[in-house]
This record gives structure tokens, C-alpha cells and sequence, in this order.
């Protein structure tokens, strides 16, 4: 009953002298509908409004809190960026790589390494695989890491070799700190740790590369410490048994990305897809490489990066981004993984804080130490 | 997993709802669209969305790391020095040369090493050497296998060796397809432990011209992916060997079959060989890491003699 909503005595001869009668009337309109209803302005038209449809206690709360659809996706930009400077940032120990990027790689987005074959691909990725496994302690992610092999690359040997370089950096990185705690848990890290945090899922074919991504939110929701998903490569078992029928590929590639994408986002994990290159003719006939799978593809990943590698040297360049300019640096790659080119500026302080600082821009955040 | 039949996972109506459209297995499933699906089947959204998790369910399940790292399997090294060449079960290793080069003498040593008894860096095991050349010659592999090994290949090991090294020759595309789908039993049965592609770039080559390259690619990773699977499912080293082309654009190695086979392989040695600038009638033979995820790019000097392919 109107009369029993606590409304001015005003509003409730308004709403009488127009025919309202019950609750549901009120909101079976929308608030700027009712607004011209009443001839009142929309912010009081909308104060009734929430009346009639939430009671006694709706006015002090805003209608996103209110409403019973998923709250989980609205978030202002404020709230987003309080969620993004609560993570822990997860470097690659490419310096040079993670200010690319900002400030390490991007996590709640899939990001995308093409490249030709010996660029490196593989070798970021696990890598990174390692590098996502950082203690806390060590103001690193803490997390685990699937890596979803299409092509037989994830050689066990080298990411033994790789996680073996990871450890020399952080006691490296240890040593310089005078804090005991912060060595002795550097100095207890094994390649052997880092290689039990990585599942690897080995896929032969396109079915089981679908199945395996749509099995993931099931995965991770048993090992919520998973902070990274890495599908090496996206391509290659798209690249045969399709023939003539590209718009079955293209929708089974949708699918995928569709699924990581939304595992990014609502698990606020960084999702790495590598691709590869093909070459494309121009009409000169010169050629020039462009990354696999078609323009449909190039629409699904948040950044693309583009690796090159010519005589000998190495280069990784942003050619997608939303958030992050168009830079290219150059890497190298040795016994134990992926470095910048020069040798890496002497750390200063000790491992960084975690306050949040609105002063702070990309810049600030790579001179103040991050373990790496 | 693709062809796994959908009676085994789903329920006896549904399987038989799916069986009078046509859907017998995973794959054929899959392929279709949910909206498809969902008129197919006559199913609602949540009882689609149930069916499918229990299949996505069936997918593949994953290992460690450090499982993998733990089961690794040896592999057959053929130089352990200043740099490693060594030929890993689970990938492609690919020789590139001019005509001439070694592949083919390489492939032999490596079918002689493959049948030296695991003690002596070997698998026990036999070859099966796929020869689109006809450059495979038995007596060499004899002589190979004699001159390397002196103390382990007696006569009697030696018969052994050849009868266990089994050549299909073709040079056909269709032909070494077929014989890849089939391949599973004859890989169990004749405990294959090695698997030599000499080569991969003819057949292709010579079948496919310019206007058909999508076509070929297409047929080079089903190739690829056939054998990556045999390669890791059965723990061999998968050898192939490739030729040069003449032409080298900036967008093309000057590796054949193009930048997607480049792609497919996981390892690429090259092989070079020059005219010495001092003598006339010897040869300068180079063995560069071009592609490898566990050895930096590296130059090594090599020669052919009677016992096959050396390292200096």
C-alpha cells in the first residue's frame, strides 16, 4: 500500500492524484518513465522509486548495490584500480619487457606473443611460468602456473635450466637485502619447487585443445593458486584438418578465447597465447610476416606483441594494446632464460612496499625496487 | 579423446538421440555449434551446458613439471662437447642441407646409434626410415654401424641391425599419410624407437606448386601433428631432413616447405658445407644450431668418414 511507504505527504498526494495505487505500479516503470508520469524531476522521481521497490532502508544505498544482477561485473575505476595496486605485479626479469608493459605482465587480460619460430616464445613462456611462482615473502605473486603445450615445445631440461636462473636471480637479489628472512627463504628455492607448481596438459589435437580450456575453471577452482595460464601455441592445430571450413575454426577459436578471456577476468589471473607467424605477399611480391590465424583472431587478445629475431639479435614490439604505447626493446636469451640486452641496473633499496599511491605513475613504480 | 564414442560418457537416451543425428564420437559433437546442438537434441540451455562439462570433463589431465622432468627419457646425442647435438624423443629435429651436406649419412649413423644397446647410449630399438630419395643404401649402414661402433656390432648384431631398420619408400605425400595413420600397432609390435623422414621437403615439393601452398601447409602440420603425437606418445626422436631453396626473401629461411614448417619443428640443425679456399678436393663442413630451446646458435666444424658423421 502507497499510503505506508515513507514518502512526503507531497509525493503521496502526487502519486494518488496520478492513480497509483499499489507498490508495483510505482516500479513496474522505470524512474525517468514515472519522472514524466508525475512531471517531477528524475532524482525525485527515483527517490520513490527506490522506495516502492527496496523498502524502508533503500535510500542510503546506491542502486548498483541494490540491484540483484551480478554485481561482480560493475566496479568502478576506482574500485578496478584499488583491485589492480592490491596484486602482485608478475615480472619476467626482462626488465626491459615488463616496463614495456607497464609494470610486468598484465594480469585479468590475455596477452599475445607471435613470433617466428626461434624468437623465443616458448622460452618467455616458461619463464614466466616460473616467475609467477615467486614467494610472497619475496614480494612476488606466489602463484602456480598451467601451461598448455599444442606442439610438444615445453622441453622439462630447459624449464629445469630456467628455474635454475630464477633462483640464481632471487639469491642474487637476497644478498643485497639485510633482511634473514627474505635470504633464507631465497636461498631454499629449488628449480625442483618450481617445477611442481607448473601443470602442463599436453594436447594432440583441436578437440582436446578445446576441451582442456574449457576445463580450466574446474582446474583452478581446486588449485585457486593459479595465477597464469599459458597456451603454447593457439595455432598450430588450427592450421590443418579445417580445409575449406573456416567459419567452424573461427568459432572454435572464439570459444577459446572467449573462455580465457572470462578466466582473466573474474579470477584475476594473466593469460599468455602464443602464435604463430605466416607470411604474407604483397602485391610486389615481397613478403612480410603477419601473426597466424586471420583478422578474426587478431580481435580476440587484449595486447599482442610481436617477437623478432634476425641475424641473431632479438626483439619483442607492442603491436596491440589498450593501455600500454607502441615501444620495441630488444631481449636476449641465454643458458638462463630471457634477459635484457644490457646488464641489469644494480638494484636499489630493499624489495618494495605495497602502499597505494595515487602520485605514482609507471615510472615511480619501476624505480622503487621490485625484486627484479 | 576426439574420437571417443559419446555411449561412453553420456547417458543411453542422449547417446541415442545424438546417434540418430549422426554424432558418434567427441569430435563430431564438438564440431557443432551450441545452437546446433541445442535444435539437434532438443535440449535446453542448462542440460547442454550439463552434457558438455561432462565431456569437457574427459579432457586431456595434466602433469607436473617436475614429472616430466623426472620421466625424460634419454635421447640419442651425437656430440657432447663445447655445444650439445642430440636428437630428443617427444619433438621433431629437422637436418637442413644443400644436396650433399650429410643429412642422409646422419640419419644412418643415427638408425646405427638407435640399435646400440641402452647401455651404450642407444635404445635397443628399431628404425623406421621413411626414404622419399631413394638415397638409403643398406651396405652403408653396415659400414656406418661397423666402423662406429667396432666392439658392439659383430656380425650377429649387425644382422640384427639391418632387419630391425624398416624402409617404406615413396614419394608420394597421400602414400606417407596413410602409412602415418596406421602407424600406432607397427610402431608397439616392431619396438620402433626411431623414426627418420628423409626427406619431408621432395614429396612436397614436388607435388604442390606455387598456387597451392595453403593446401600444403594444410598437409604439412596434419603431418607434423601425426608425428609429434608417435614422437611423444611413444618416447622416439622424430628426424627429418629438408633441403634448401635458392631464393631467400626476407620473410623465408632458407629452409624449404616455408615459415609453417619452420614453426612445426622444434629443433633445427644446418647443415653446410663449403669448398675448402686452400684445397681443391677438400670440403669445409660447418653443423649450425639454427633452432634449438636448450642450446644457444652455434657453429661446429663436422666431417663424414666411414664411421658416419664426427664432430671435431
Amino acid at each position: 500500500m502507497i499510503s505506508s511507504l515513507p514518502l512526503s505527504r507531497s509525493n503521496l498526494i502526487l502519486l494518488h492524484e496520478h492513480k497509483f495505487e499499489t507498490r508495483e505500479e510505482i516500479y513496474a516503470l522505470t524512474p525517468s518513465q514515472l519522472a514524466r508520469e508525475l512531471e517531477i524531476n528524475q532524482d525525485e522521481a527515483l527517490k520513490i522509486w527506490k522506495t516502492a521497490k527496496f523498502g524502508d532502508d533503500c535510500m542510503t544505498r546506491s542502486v548498483s548495490n541494490l540491484s540483484s544482477t551480478n554485481s561482480k561485473r560493475e566496479v568502478s575505476a576506482l574500485n578496478l584500480w584499488r583491485r589492480k595496486a592490491r596484486q602482485r605485479p608478475i615480472f619476467s626479469l626482462c626488465e626491459d619487457m615488463d616496463k614495456m608493459f607497464g609494470n610486468g605482465i598484465r594480469i585479468g587480460e590475455v596477452t599475445e606473443f607471435c613470433g617466428v619460430p626461434g624468437a623465443g616464445k616458448t622460452q618467455l613462456g616458461m619463464q614466466i611460468a616460473c616467475t609467477v611462482q615467486i614467494p610472497t615473502d619475496l614480494h612476488g605473486p606466489g602463484g602456480q602456473a598451467i601451461y598448455i603445450d599444442t606442439e610438444g615445445s615445453f622441453m622439462p631440461r630447459r624449464a629445469y635450466e630456467i628455474a635454475g636462473g630464477v633462483c640464481k636471480h632471487l639469491r642474487g637479489v637476497a644478498a643485497i637485502s639485510s633482511d634473514e628472512k627474505i635470504t633464507t627463504v631465497a636461498d631454499g628455492l629449488t628449480p625442483r619447487n618450481f617445477l611442481e607448481n607448473i601443470f602442463v596438459y599436453r594436447v594432440y589435437n583441436y578437440i582436446e585443445q578445446l576441451t582442456c580450456v574449457k576445463s580450466l575453471g574446474g582446474f583452478i577452482s581446486k588449485h585457486p593458486k593459479v595465477k597464469l595460464i599459458i597456451l603454447d601455441s593457439i595455432a598450430f592445430h588450427f592450421r590443418h584438418g579445417f580445409e575449406d571450413n573456416y567459419m567452424e575454426r573461427n568459432r572454435t577459436l572464439t570459444s577459446i578465447a572467449q573462455t580465457l578471456t572470462k578466466l582473466a577476468q573474474s579470477l584475476q589471473i594473466a593469460v599468455i597465447i602464443m602464435n604463430h607467424v605466416t607470411a604474407r605477399m604483397s602485391a610486389s611480391g615481397s613478403g612480410s610476416l603477419t601473426p597466424a590465424l586471420g583478422p578474426t583472431w587478431a580481435h580476440s587478445c587484449t595486447n599482442r606483441v610481436m617477437l623478432e629475431y634476425r641475424d641473431g639479435r632479438r626483439w619483442a614490439r607492442i603491436l596491440k594494446s589498450s593501455s600500454c604505447e607502441a615501444k620495441t626493446i630488444e631481449y636476449e636469451i641465454g643458458s638462463d632464460g630471457v634477459r635484457n640486452l644490457s646488464p641489469a641496473p644494480a638494484s636499489t633499496a630493499g624489495f618494495g612496499n605495497e602502499n597505494m599511491d595515487f602520485k605514482e605513475t609507471s615510472s615511480t613504480s619501476s624505480k622503487r625496487q621490485r625484486m627484479l | 579423446m576426439a574420437s571417443l564414442r559419446l555411449k561412453r560418457i553420456l547417458d543411453e537416451k542422449l547417446a541415442e538421440r545424438c546417434a540418430s543425428e549422426n554424432l558418434h564420437t567427441v569430435e563430431e559433437f564438438l564440431s557443432k555449434s551450441e545452437i546446433e546442438l541445442l535444435e539437434m537434441l532438443s535440449l535446453s540451455v542448462g542440460e547442454l551446458n550439463e552434457v558438455l562439462k561432462k565431456i569437457y570433463r574427459k579432457g586431456p589431465a595434466p602433469r607436473t613439471a617436475y614429472e616430466m622432468f623426472k620421466d625424460d627419457t634419454a635421447s640419442l646425442v651425437l656430440y657432447d662437447g663445447s655445444a650439445r647435438v642430440d636428437f630428443n624423443p617427444g619433438i621433431i629435429t629437422e637436418l637442413v642441407g644443400s644436396a650433399g651436406a650429410g643429412k642422409t649419412q646422419c640419419c644412418m649413423t643415427l638408425a646405427a646409434m638407435a640399435g646400440l644397446p641402452v647401455e651404450h647410449g642407444g635404445f635397443g630399438g628399431g628404425t623406421l626410415y621413411f626414404d622419399t630419395e631413394s638415397s638409403f643404401s643398406p651396405s652403408r649402414l653396415v659400414e656406418i654401424a661397423r666402423e662406429r661402433y667396432p666392439n658392439i656390432y659383430n656380425t650377429q648384431a649387425l644382422k640384427r641391425l639391418i632387419s630391425n631398420v624398416h624402409v617404406y619408400q615413396t614419394n608420394k605425400t597421400q602414400e606417407l599419410v596413410k602409412k602415418l595413420e596406421g602407424l600406432d600397432a607397427f610402431l608397439i609390435e616392431e619396438k620402433i624407437k626411431l623414426i627418420i623422414l628423409d626427406s619431408i621437403a621432395l614429396p612436397f615439393r614436388s607435388e604442390f606448386d606455387g598456387k597451392h601452398i595453403p593446401a600444403r601447409q594444410r598437409l604439412l602440420n596434419t603431418v607434423a601433428s601425426k608425428l609429434k603425437y608417435f614422437s611423444d606418445t611413444f618416447g622416439l626422436p622424430v628426424v627429418t631432413t629438408n633441403q634448401v631453396t635458392t631464393k631467400f626473401s626476407k620473410a623465408e629461411y632458407g629452409a624449404a616447405l616455408g615459415i609453417t614448417w619452420a614453426h612445426a619443428v622444434n629443433v633445427r640443425y644446418r647443415l653446410n658445407c663449403y669448398d675448402s679456399p686452400t684445397n681443391d678436393t677438400a670440403v669445409r663442413r660447418e653443423w649450425i644450431i639454427e633452432k634449438s630451446p636448450c642450446s644457444p646458435s652455434k657453429s661446429l666444424q663436422y666431417a663424414i668418414d666411414s664411421g658416419g658423421v664426427v664432430f671435431e
